[in-house]
Parts: C-alpha cells; structure tokens; sequence
C-alpha cells in the first residue's frame, strides 16, 4: 500500500505542463496552439493535485493498516487475541 | 569492458547512469538481489532546429522577391504568420510518451494494492476489518485510480494528435519554401524588365496564396482539438467530482479516508478475526 503511494508520488512530481521556454514564439508550441495551451495545463495541474490526494490517501491509510497489525500482533504475544 | 568482469555498480547519488546502464540491487549482505535496465532519457533528436535553421536561408531569399515585387507587406504578413505557427513536434512527442508512461506506473500501483487485498488479506482473514477494506480498495481507491487513468489515457491522445499535426504542418511549410525559393529567386533576377515583375508578381502571388491556405487549414485542424479538449475537460469534470467535495477543487479534497476504527485496539476483535478461528 505504502509502495503505491510513493508511486503515485512518483507520478504527481512528474506530471507534464506546457511552460516557461517552450512557450516562447518559434520555440516549439505553433501560435495557434497558444490558445490551449492553459487549458491543457488547467487539465494537468488537476491531475496533479488529484494524484497527490490519492497519495496522500494511501500513504495515510498504509499506516493505519501497518499499526493494526502490530496491534494484532502485539496482542497476540500478549495472549489477549480471543 | 573486458569479458569476465562484473558491468560498473551505479550507487545512488552518484551522477545519474546513462543510456542503458545497469543498476543493481543488493541487499544488507551485498548480495545482488535484482538489477534494472535504466531507460534512457528522451531527448530532442532536433528535428525543429535543423528545420529552422535551413528554412531561413530559404525565407531570406522569397522575403526578397517578395519586396521587389511591390506586394511585400501582405506576403510578409503571410511569411510571418507561416513561421510562427511552426512547432516543435518533439515537444508534443515527449507529452505523448511521459502521459503514456505515467498511465501504465498508474495501472501498476493499482493492481499492486488490488492484489496485495486479494491475495494477502481476504484470504485470511474474516471480520468488519476485511470488509472495510474490500469496500475501500474496491469502490473508493479503485475508482479513483481509474478517473486519473481516463484523464492520462486521453491526454496522451490528444498529445499524438498535436504531434501529427505540428510534423506535418512543418514539413508542408518546409517543403512550400523550398520548392519556391530557387523559382522566386530566378524570376526575381529578371525582374528589372517590365515582363519579368509581372511574372515575379504572379509567382508571390501563387506562393501567398498557397501560404494562405496552408495556415488556414493547419489553423481549421488545430482548431478542432476543440473536440478532443472537450472529451477531455468531460473526464476531468469526472475526476473533479471523484476527488473534490461537490467537484470543485476549491472547496478541497473529500474525505477519502479508511475508517480509523481498523487500528482501535478495542475494536480489535470484531475487526480481524483469522480465517482459521471456525477450524480450531
């Protein structure tokens, strides 16, 4: 669980936006591309915040997973488990 | 390398392997445990640069016939609306790649959560415990990883259709400067006689208007991404709504949470109770 959420990190610190040099005239995007070019990042940057809540999700909910079963296992070395 | 000898190890922090180089893995014994193939970084095979550099020479000698020929401004207008709307397929290439990379790790992790459930604790387990798990892996962690997935799968579409769009509006661009350039500059030779500036205005004109509608129709067909956008901002209304309360970012992230209850010592016993409790 915990391997997923820093994969899905991963992911968010990647995410691909159009910006700073390429976005310059003759430096990559055509001119009429510059019209979209914020809504293509609008979509990026939801993405990003939307993968760095479901990592942060996983990241949460693995520990509460992980301390349940040493809680579990600390009871059974305690002979309270029923 | 000579034969018999063990590839370089890589440690982290060290400076980043290159193309294809070998990593591995040890463990605290030294022992080699697995050893990864790195991937070598994309990089701009420079496709757009060769392209502008020998499309100006190109350029300079229509801009000049275009100035002797008396209709200069409006071709130039035209010559500098073609240019600008060159692009850099390599850009949109990279996009492509990196969204379609991004949504196989995506698949990835999520299969590696839904087995690790299925295969390590429901079948050993019983109690409130693995039915909250299962509602949480399979109808909240789930669906989210497929929203972002949607929205990565069609970013990449939308990247390879402006890729195709970009290549080929730069080579039809390149291929319309090139073939009229040498013309240009023979008619433009000839043009002190009244003749020939007629027949060098003729052929500005034939090459404005064959600039014309190569940006008319590179602008009609990058303009219909308007389609492929909209697809898109329908998917991301989708995700909006998956992971915002009410959809809207601004009044932040729903509660997304596994209930705490599944670490409370106290309820410990209704929560995870061994498969093997009924047989002993």
């Amino acid at each position: 669980m915990d391997a997923s959420a820093t994969g899905v990190n991963t992911l968010k610190e990647a995410t691909p936006r159009f910006e700073g040099w390429s976005l310059a005239p003759l430096a990559g995007v055509p001119i009429v591309g510059l019209m979209f070019v914020n809504r293509f990042n609008t979509i990026t940057d939801t993405w990003k915040d939307s993968a760095g809540i479901l990592s942060e999700v996983l990241h949460t909910d693995s520990g509460k997973v992980s301390r349940a079963a040493e809680n579990y296992a600390a009871a059974a070395r305690a002979g309270t488990v029923k | 390398m000579p034969t018999g000898e063990p590839p370089k190890l890589v440690l982290p922090g060290q400076t980043a392997p290159t193309a294809n180089q070998q990593l591995h893995i040890a463990n605290a014994g030294g022992t080699v445990q697995r050893t990864v193939t790195v991937a070598p970084k994309r990089t701009d095979p420079g496709f757009y640069k060769r392209l502008i550099t020998q499309l100006n020479p190109l350029r300079q000698s229509t801009r000049a016939a275009m100035a002797i020929s008396g209709i200069g401004v409006a071709a130039l207008a035209l010559d500098v609306a073609a240019t600008l709307n060159l692009g850099n397929p390599f850009l949109f290439y990279d996009r492509r790649e990196q969204w379609k990379e991004m949504s196989g790790l995506l698949e990835g992790t999520r299969s590696d959560l839904w087995r690790s459930y299925f295969d390590d604790i429901s079948p050993n387990w019983k109690g409130d415990a693995v039915e909250k798990l299962q509602e949480y892996v399979r109808f909240n962690v789930n669906g989210l990883y497929s929203q972002l997935g949607k929205v990565s799968d069609e970013m990449s579409g939308a990247m390879h259709g402006q890729y195709k769009e970009v290549l080929e509006y730069d080579l039809s661009v390149f291929g319309l400067y090139a073939t009229s350039a040498p013309m240009l500059r023979s008619v433009a030779a000839m043009s002190a006689h009244p003749v020939g500036k007629v027949a060098l205005m003729t052929q500005v004109g034939l090459f404005m208007s064959a600039t014309g509608n190569l940006i008319k129709q590179f602008a009609d067909v990058y303009n219909s991404y308007e389609g492929d956008l909209n697809k898109l901002e329908l998917k991301l209304n989708d995700l909006r709504g998956a992971f915002f309360r009410s959809g809207n970012p601004a009044m932040g992230a729903r509660d997304l949470h596994l209930t705490p209850n599944i670490e409370d010592p106290a309820m410990m016993d209704d929560y995870w109770v061994p498969v093997s409790r009924d047989a002993s």
